[in-house]
């Protein structure tokens, strides 16, 4: 079970043994003062170990209300089948976007297996799934998964904030297929009248009816486009450890700023060219994508990424 | 009688069509102690924690802490070999007692509980008797009585986890524990002698 999950139960029992223990002495219920300061004293144990461990691989408990549940007895099955299935496709998308840098505009979703999440059980009180991934051993270190699965996390919360600038942040991350996964899912959980509780690891997420249906409304009015024009020259500048690119065009010196996919700063390294030598400040030939979101009563915005570098430029 | 497990693989918190309205058929289920060992004492590991608590009880009863009934609960009344691939590695017990004679004023009861420490520390007791064992003194103030019901019953009702409502068993503190510890004995000479295979792994 979710470690968020227990701590929050051992959190309200500790809670109440402290309300219980503040009501007696040792003089007046002698049992009573003993079983509860030691019930204390196990629970802040249990409270400790379970804060300490490190939890790597991806988990998440996605908890479903509204009109599709029956209190704690059950959920339409229609729905839950399908709200879980496009839940798996956004992480599946996010992984492979992270993985690789880029999706393409069609075909199969890279490293799908990469991104599968078992429901290891369900919970109570809405109706929950808790969604794991099946480590075969303890990982060292935090998963690619499980960033993911904690990336769509916060990715559902600045869609569905009330503060629009939240929202505008995600949209630099977002690409035509990932939106088309999230148009699906906020479409299902507006029609069906649902709202969503996410437990990630470190934080909850309560989603009502009012900001599904706003999260619903700001990605049906948006539209992503992509385009990848001809080859443009430019003296280049890059920071590759924050994937960031500059453009000084040449001829005109316009300037275009923007992201570096991986892919692109790995063809650096396979073709064993040393970034701050021959490419810093040096005319390049490279090809980049434009995306451009369309939002309704808002400009469009539009961005670039840096996705190939085709040849060293030699000026005339 | 204890009602079989069911699909969750717990104690069902009631059984039958009258549901929880009839008494007989609602958690706490009632029974004996040799309905307890006939019930879950299903492996060797299990029957050395019946032992154990057998034990307790017999520990309580030699300090003169004869009436009452205790609760009985956690992963020993669940089907923890199927849902976690392992025995259960106690059990978890609340005791409501009554104060033994001689002992029913607060002071004389304040000192008995003094010298009697071990049989109310729950560290103590898991390590002698594989009981994670707590006591509600019965005679005790109402309010705090009542606190403390709520308490054990909120979680001894529902896995912390999943909150998942379940059952659980209530024995009585004078039952038939010498045909128990009969049956416990008999069944751990017959059926799990110590030449048989080893049992699955006990949780640590």
């Amino acid at each position: 079970m979710l470690s968020k999950l227990k701590i929050d139960a051992l959190k309200a029992d500790l809670a109440a043994v402290e309300n219980l223990l503040g009501t007696r002495s040792p003089l007046r219920d002698p049992v009573g003062f003993h079983q509860l300061a030691t019930r204390k004293t196990v629970i802040q144990s249990e409270l400790q170990s379970i804060e300490s461990r490190e939890e790597n691989h991806a988990n998440i408990g996605v908890f479903f209300g509204g009109i599709p549940v029956f209190g704690s007895r059950g959920i339409r099955a229609d729905f839950a089948t399908k709200a879980i299935d496009h839940f798996q496709d956004i992480v599946a998308k996010s992984l492979a976007k992270l993985e690789l840098g880029q999706l393409a505009a069609k075909g199969p979703v890279p490293l799908k297996n990469n991104a599968h999440l078992m429901i290891t059980d369900v919970a109570r009180g809405s109706f929950g799934f808790i969604l794991e991934e099946i480590a075969e051993n303890s990982e060292a270190l935090e998963t690619p998964l499980s960033q993911v699965v904690e990336g769509v996390a916060e990715l559902i919360q600045k869609i569905t904030s009330e503060t629009q600038s939240d929202f505008d942040e995600t949209t630099e991350s977002l690409d035509g297929r990932l939106l088309v996964s999230l148009k699906q899912f906020f479409q299902l959980m507006d029609d069906h009248g649902a709202t969503l509780r996410l437990v990630g690891k470190h934080r909850t997420q309560e989603l009502t009816q009012g900001l599904i249906r706003i999260a619903r409304e700001r990605i049906d009015s948006m539209e992503i486009s992509e385009v990848i024009p001809d080859p443009i020259v430019g003296e280049l500048f890059l920071l590759p450890s924050m994937r960031r690119f500059e453009l000084h065009k040449i001829p005109g010196g316009e300037i275009i700023k923007g992201t570096v996919t991986t892919q692109c700063l790995k063809s650096l390294e396979d073709r064993s060219i040393g970034i701050s030598n021959a490419v810093v400040g040096k005319p390049w030939t490279v090809q980049i994508q434009t995306r451009t979101v369309k939002e309704k009563n808002r400009p469009d915005r539009s961005s670039h990424t840096l996705i190939a570098l085709v040849a060293p430029h030699e000026s005339s | 009688m204890i009602p079989d497990f069911n699909i969750s693989s717990v104690l069902p918190p009631y059984v039958g069509e009258d549901g929880p309205a009839q008494p007989h058929s609602a958690s706490p289920y009632v029974a004996t102690m040799s309905g307890v060992v006939l019930r879950f004492g299903t492996s060797s590991a299990r029957l050395e924690i019946l032992l154990g608590l057998l034990n307790y009880r017999k520990a309580l009863r030699d300090q003169g802490i004869e009436s009452g009934f205790q609760w009985l609960d956690g992963s020993f009344v669940e089907n923890v070999e199927e849902t976690r691939g392992r025995p259960p590695g106690d059990i978890d017990v609340v005791t409501f007692f009554k104060r033994p004679l001689g002992h029913i004023d607060d002071t004389s009861f304040a000192e008995f509980v003094k010298t009697n420490m071990n049989l109310f520390n729950p560290l103590e007791l898991k390590t002698a008797f594989r009981c994670d064992a707590y006591a509600v003194d019965l005679d005790t103030d109402p309010e705090y009585l009542v606190g403390d019901t709520s308490y054990w019953y909120g979680l001894f009702s529902h896995q912390r986890d999943s909150f998942l409502w379940k059952g659980m068993v209530r024995v009585d503190l004078s039952s038939d524990d010498e045909h128990a510890q009969e049956l416990v004995e008999y069944k751990l000479a017959t059926e799990y002698p110590p030449s048989a295979p080893c049992n699955p792994p006990v949780e640590v």
